[in-house]
């Protein structure tokens, strides 16, 4: 496998950068479990100059909402979802653990704006969400959960199973046949799902999306907004110019 | 004990299309108006600022600039043998706050309804025979005719500024429009917008297949433009971030950028934000208001009179009004009797994906109105004596924007994540367009609106109940409308394609559209309508409510155009005959 751009270092014991040239460049700061899974020490890939130059300075970030064990489990399930491979970091690499950390710390997760008066009861899908926990506390009570499920069926938890099995437990969960606690099924894999995909291809702002990843890999322009003189004139042309973030066009 | 202030001529209840719209035309008129929005305050400049606003995370997924359902909500079930539960958030439809209400986050899609709308249920009879209609479809006819509101729709457009191609001027049809609208008086104010590959594609199939294709009629001004008020508005620059965000450029069409500016220069007109409408105040024969009480944002309760009452908020809070206030009497399904709450309509939304391994979209360029529409499967444009069904859908392929934690649309058995995922992700995001259908619903005896008897909001007063659920007549009409979108998808020979029925029951869930209609319907009769033809409450003559809850169905095209027409529509009547003879503009 090759990583095409990692000009940074995952996991503890790494002790330098080979062959960056930025300079501002710090560790993230993963859960030992996650710094196992990635082999420990990686080999850190030479960046080219001119793709280090254009990369967001890196800062120590800690987790703010999830312990020792929901960042392990968010680690592994981001990971699972978001591979390292030829177009992208891993998620993780890519900040999107981070990322539902700081969601759920958030507004969002806090269950914000969300209309959390009684009397409640279960309904019917199309009513939607009538668990009485906010998004966080669904993540708060469904992993544990999910990894007494994992135990229970592999034995071992979610994330210390095989990529096979890790498949077919988030499969599962769609369905219902994996416990999920308290949540009704389904409801847990389509927030951690539309999570994971938010902290991809959001704002890199928003912690994820690190280096614009996500939006370089399917050609999208970013925050950039003007088209005018383009649209009717790049018929089955690519758009060649560089995605833009909101702090590149700050 | 509410504290009881000045008297005004005129209180506007929400700030948005329509309360702006009034608002000039009545102090105009040499009236005080006073309008109370329970939003803040929000301005092109600062509040809509670019880069900022180019946040997908914060505006189109976290719903910003959206009301806060854990504030105020409504309940919701299929039918009356649910119990319904309160939207906890926003799904199906995204109802606005603030100043401009959904005018700030609208895409500028710009519409006039087809003249046989109007007189809908005459027409199907007169076409198809008197058996047509079922008994519990309760679609009725509009106490207002196309022509009538010609001059409105035409007012609204200009001044909105929106860019199309005229299909018919004065009943002579013109090349390059849509050949099955109504006549209008003149041409657009402004070009029609640029087409985009995949426009041009949809254009040149249903061309070919001998249908009428046009360019989208957008209030997304396509150049700089000062409209008849003398508000200057910038040109589109085809961003791609309309739909749920407001505009930078002064570019689309809202109340910030037509009419605001104007009238928070004049003396005559106030805005009160972050204040609360909780009921209008009826006098103690229940036949007229005498103004509006509301709570501002310390919990203080205030009494506004006013001679006249404007209800100008989105149309379901206009409806829940109407019956926290005691105005008029609320549908009871079981009778057919009550004309507040009747009628509640939808969209049929529903989309078949095109995708080319040798072609490049760029589906990030374009405006929220940038769009090639056809028409012939719309309205009463096609034979629906063989269908059995009324209504249609508009078919179209959209430039909106392809914004990508939203819009991702891979071909049918894709994995949804790891690397096969990535790999599917990053060769048909750009490779891929959506053939849209957005159609009517047509309104059912069972689906309507009234107060929840469980749930109350912060102010302890009831939420709204919706009742509502998609009729087979609708699903048949969208099952069709969506196999002719297929139709054209299969003439463009993608590599691969998707088709995306619209499926009941309908779910509050997933994003559809916000072209909420009916509750506060206009019709000729009183025990079967909320307002008379001049969005008069039949009850209570000094109340007047706009919105697109005056619809007595959902037509299918976008609302923003009628709604802003009617505006102006009931504006006429008041200053050019409520005022001079307050009372009941048309007898009961």
């Amino acid at each position: 496998m090759s990583i095409k751009r990692r000009e940074f270092v995952v996991g503890a014991g790494v002790i330098g950068v080979v062959g960056v040239t930025g300079g501002s460049v710090a560790p993230q700061p993963a859960s030992a479990e996650h710094a196992k899974q990635m082999g420990g020490t990686q080999t850190v890939q030479a960046s080219s100059p001119a793709q280090t130059a254009t990369s967001t300075p890196l800062e120590k970030r800690a987790y703010t909402f999830l312990n020792p064990d929901e960042a392990t489990w968010v680690e592994a399930a981001v990971n699972h979802m978001i591979p390292a491979d030829d177009l992208t970091a891993s998620g993780v690499d890519l900040g999107i653990a981070y990322f539902i950390d700081q969601q759920l710390a958030g507004g969002f997760g806090q269950g914000g704006k969300m209309f959390m008066q009684g009397p409640w009861h279960p309904g019917v899908p199309q009513q939607g969400w009538q668990v009485r926990l906010s998004p966080a506390e669904a993540y708060r009570a469904a992993i544990p959960a999910i990894n007494a499920y994992c135990i229970k069926t592999y034995g071992k938890d979610f994330p210390s199973i095989t990529e096979s099995q890790r498949d077919e437990v988030l499969n599962d969960l769609g369905t219902g046949k994996a416990d999920s606690g308290p949540l009704p099924a389904g409801l847990f894999l389509d927030l951690l799902y539309q999570n994971v995909m938010e902290g991809f291809f959001s704002d890199p702002a928003y912690g994820g999306n690190r280096d614009k990843a996500a939006w370089k890999m399917i050609g999208y322009s970013g925050a950039t907004g003007n088209f005018v003189d383009l649209i009717e004139t790049t018929y089955n042309k690519p758009y060649t110019e560089p995605s833009q973030s909101i702090a590149d066009l700050s | 004990m509410a504290t009881k202030l000045k008297p005004v001529d005129a209180v506007i209840v929400g700030f948005g299309w329509t309360g702006a719209v009034l608002a000039r035309e009545l102090t105009k008129a040499g009236l005080n108006v006073l309008a109370i929005e329970r939003g803040g305050m929000r301005d092109t400049i600062p509040n809509f600022a670019a880069p900022m606003i180019h946040d997908e995370l914060r505006f189109a997924i976290r719903h910003d600039l959206m009301q806060d359902a854990s504030r105020e909500t409504l309940t919701f079930r299929n039918s009356v043998d649910q119990t319904a539960l309160p939207i906890r958030r926003w799904g199906s439809f995204l109802p606005g706050n603030g100043v401009g209400g959904a005018g700030v986050h609208w895409n500028g899609q710009h519409y006039r309804f087809a003249p046989s709308e109007f007189r809908i249920r005459s027409h199907y009879r007169e076409r198809y025979g008197k058996t047509f209609i079922p008994d519990e479809m309760t679609i009725q006819d509009w106490p207002v005719t196309y022509d009538e509101l010609e001059p409105y729709y035409d007012r609204f457009e200009y001044l909105c500024g929106t860019a199309g191609k005229a299909g018919n001027i004065k009943g002579v049809i013109q090349d390059g429009g849509n050949p099955f609208e109504g006549p209008r008086a003149r041409e657009y104010p402004n070009p029609a917008m640029k087409r985009s590959f995949q426009m041009k594609m949809f254009e040149d199939a249903t061309r070919e297949m001998g249908f009428h294709p046009y360019v989208q009629p957008s209030s997304d001004v396509t150049q700089a433009y000062t409209n008849p008020e003398g508000v200057d508005m910038g040109s589109c620059v085809y961003c791609g971030f309309c739909e749920r965000f407001g505009c930078e450029m002064s570019a689309k069409a809202s109340p910030q950028s037509t009419l605001l500016p104007l009238l928070l220069k004049d003396p005559r007109f106030e805005l009160r934000t972050l204040s609360h409408v909780t009921k209008v105040n009826l006098d103690s024969g229940r036949k007229k208001a005498t103004g509006v009480t509301y709570v501002d944002s310390q919990g203080r309760e205030f009494e506004q009179p006013a001679d006249m009452v404007l209800l100008c908020a989105f149309g379901l809070h206009n409806a829940r009004l109407m019956m926290l206030s005691g105005i008029g009497r609320i549908y009871d399904p079981e009778t057919g009797k009550g004309g507040v709450g009747r009628n509640y309509a939808y969209q049929m939304s529903s989309s078949v994906t095109a995708h080319f391994n040798d072609k490049v979209f760029n589906p990030f360029m374009g405006a929220g109105a940038c769009a090639m529409i056809i028409d012939d499967f719309n309205y009463d444009n096609f034979d629906h004596g063989p269908l059995g069904f009324v209504g249609g859908s508009y078919i179209c392929v959209e430039s909106k924007g392809q914004r990508p934690i939203d819009f991702r649309n891979l071909p049918p058995g894709e994995p949804r994540w790891g690397k096969g995922w990535k790999q599917s992700v990053a060769h048909w995001y750009n490779r891929t367009f959506v053939i849209a259908s957005f159609g009517s619903v047509t309104a059912q005896r069972g689906n309507y609106l009234d107060l929840d008897p469980n749930y109350k909001d912060g102010f302890g007063n009831p939420l709204l109940r919706m009742t509502f659920d998609f009729s087979k007549n609708d699903l048949d009409m969208s099952k069709y409308c969506t196999d002719r979108a297929a139709d054209i998808a299969k003439h463009m020979n993608p590599d691969k394609m998707g088709i995306n029925y619209r499926k009941g029951p309908y779910s509050i869930v997933p994003y559809q559209t916000t072209h909420t209609t009916g509750g506060t319907i206009m019709g000729a009769d009183p025990t079967t309508s909320a307002v008379n033809r001049y969005l008069q409450s039949w009850d209570v003559p000094n109340v007047f409510v706009m919105g697109a809850g005056a619809f007595p169905q959902n037509p299918s095209h976008n609302p923003t155009g009628t709604v802003g027409a009617l505006a102006y529509w009931a504006a006429d009547a008041i200053t050019t005959k409520y005022l001079k003879s307050p009372g009941r503009l048309v007898p009961s």
